[in-house]
């Protein structure tokens, strides 16, 4: 991993917590890329030009429902991909003998997806587990 | 078709297809807003209207600069498709049919390697895994309740969370760092800091009077927020974006297509990621934005002005709400 990559990763995961300690809970009102957590919190309060788009209607409160039971949904699918990929990267492992190429390079391309996978499919277990405990 | 040879500078054929997307949506939009009124109808059609002005002129309407690219008109169909690919997620995962977003999120995050793979090596592959990549940024949402959406560790955690993703792909895949544009560019750190400032400023303030968004509350203390804001919305929302839209994605781009091109591609779809606030005119601003990142990250091969713009916009934005 390059030097600058390294920092930038501490720096953000430094951050990250900086920021959990000094904020307080609970947070309202949020604008990234990620639109999902305006579903969540603000989308009622969105607006083109100062109209609202949704307003208070029915279907702002159903879509940010439809949202929390997506992802129940979702962590079922990421898991089940994640098994699926891990059970590939093991067949495909070239120590079985010769693969054709083309499976090689799609060993080789999803690798980092599997890895990405398989941090999230823990925090799934881990968010699980701590849901458990807390009764 | 027919086409328009545009001129040969970058910035002058972006800007010219940009303002040909921007105009062409506004006189869209002004009737479809007339006839639909302010509504889910509104915001449904004009987006698919933005796309497919987007891609048309983007992609398929303007030529110049494409000499010396091998297989065009392949790449010019794979990334139209991937564009709509976005829109279709998006519209998805931002409605009652949410569901079906995350699905295509997770499809499109492990069948978009395999369309790479077929695609060949190289930097095509890359750009492809980067729409891989934008795909990952909804995916990382999936194992978070929706508690925890109003949790403040909730967005420092998602973006640590992207972050060590293109970390891991850059690594995986030997990119430098300078490749991908963390440099300290062509142009001294001044003009850099100066140039984004001051569009981030603009940006900023376009954009309150576009969404008018609530104040972020963070606890009981104005400094708290303002600390907050500071570290997520500035630092951390303005580094991971342009490292993936413009650092990634872009720079894969435009060694396959014209630069002008790549940015345009960039910026449509990053425009597209804005759908959730279910307002058309922020999805067209944050194009708009898009294109001007882009701008300035070819024109000073950094992404320190970009960053500089994107987290600035989000300070002024939420200054001016939190006011």
């Amino acid at each position: 991993m390059e030097r600058s990559l390294a920092v930038l990763l501490l720096l953000f995961a430094f951050s990250a917590l900086a920021s959990s300690l000094t904020a307080g809970a609970p947070l309202f009102g949020l604008s990234t890329i990620l639109s999902v957590s305006v579903l969540g919190s603000s989308v009622l309060g969105s607006s083109v030009l100062g109209s609202s788009v949704l307003g208070s209607s029915v279907l702002g409160s159903t879509i940010v429902e439809a949202y929390a039971g997506a992802v129940v949904a979702s962590q079922l699918w990421l898991s089940l991909v994640v098994i699926a990929l891990l059970i590939y990267l093991e067949l495909s492992d070239p120590s079985y003998g010769r693969l054709r190429k083309i499976l090689l390079e799609l060993r080789r391309s999803w690798l980092p997806v599997s890895g990405l996978l398989v941090v999230l499919f823990f925090i799934i277990v881990a968010l699980k587990v701590y849901a458990i405990l807390m009764g | 078709m027919v086409y328009l040879n545009l001129s040969n500078a970058v910035v002058g054929k972006t800007f010219f297809s940009s303002s040909a997307v921007i105009l062409s949506f506004t006189l869209a939009y002004v009737p479809l807003l007339f006839r639909l009124g302010y509504g889910y109808e509104l915001h449904l059609v004009s987006t698919i209207v933005f796309t497919s002005l987007g891609v048309l002129i983007t992609l398929f309407l303007f030529r110049g600069g494409s000499e010396g690219f091998r297989n065009e008109g392949k790449i010019r169909v794979v990334f139209g498709f991937l564009i709509f690919l976005v829109l279709v997620e998006e519209l998805l995962l931002n409605s009652i049919f949410a569901v079906y977003g995350f699905a295509l999120s997770i499809l499109s995050l492990v069948l978009l390697p395999v369309l790479a793979v077929l695609l060949g090596r190289g930097w095509l592959r890359m750009a492809v895994e980067a729409v891989a990549l934008v795909f990952a940024t909804r995916v990382v949402l999936s194992p978070f309740p929706s508690a925890f959406l109003s949790l403040s560790t909730f967005l420092p955690t998602i973006y640590v969370l992207i972050l060590a993703a293109l970390v891991l792909y850059l690594t995986y895949r030997r990119v430098q760092a300078r490749t991908v544009r963390i440099s300290r560019g062509k142009r001294s750190l001044a003009v850099q800091i100066g140039a984004g400032s001051g569009i981030g400023l603009a940006l900023g303030i376009v954009e309150y009077f576009v969404l008018k968004p609530k104040p972020i509350i963070v606890g009981a203390s104005f400094l708290q927020t303002v600390v907050y804001i500071l570290i997520v919305l500035v630092v951390m929302v303005g580094v991971v974006e342009e490292l993936l839209f413009r650092g990634l994605f872009q720079t894969s781009l435009e060694r396959v297509m014209p630069a002008w091109q790549a940015i345009g591609v960039v910026s449509v779809i990053f425009g597209l990621m804005h759908i959730g606030w279910m307002n058309p005119l922020e999805v067209l601003l944050a194009y708009g934005a898009g294109v001007a990142f882009g701008c300035m990250a070819v024109a000073t091969d950094s992404l320190i002005a970009p960053i500089t713009a994107h987290g600035f916009g989000n300070l002024v934005l939420y200054l001016i709400a939190l006011s």
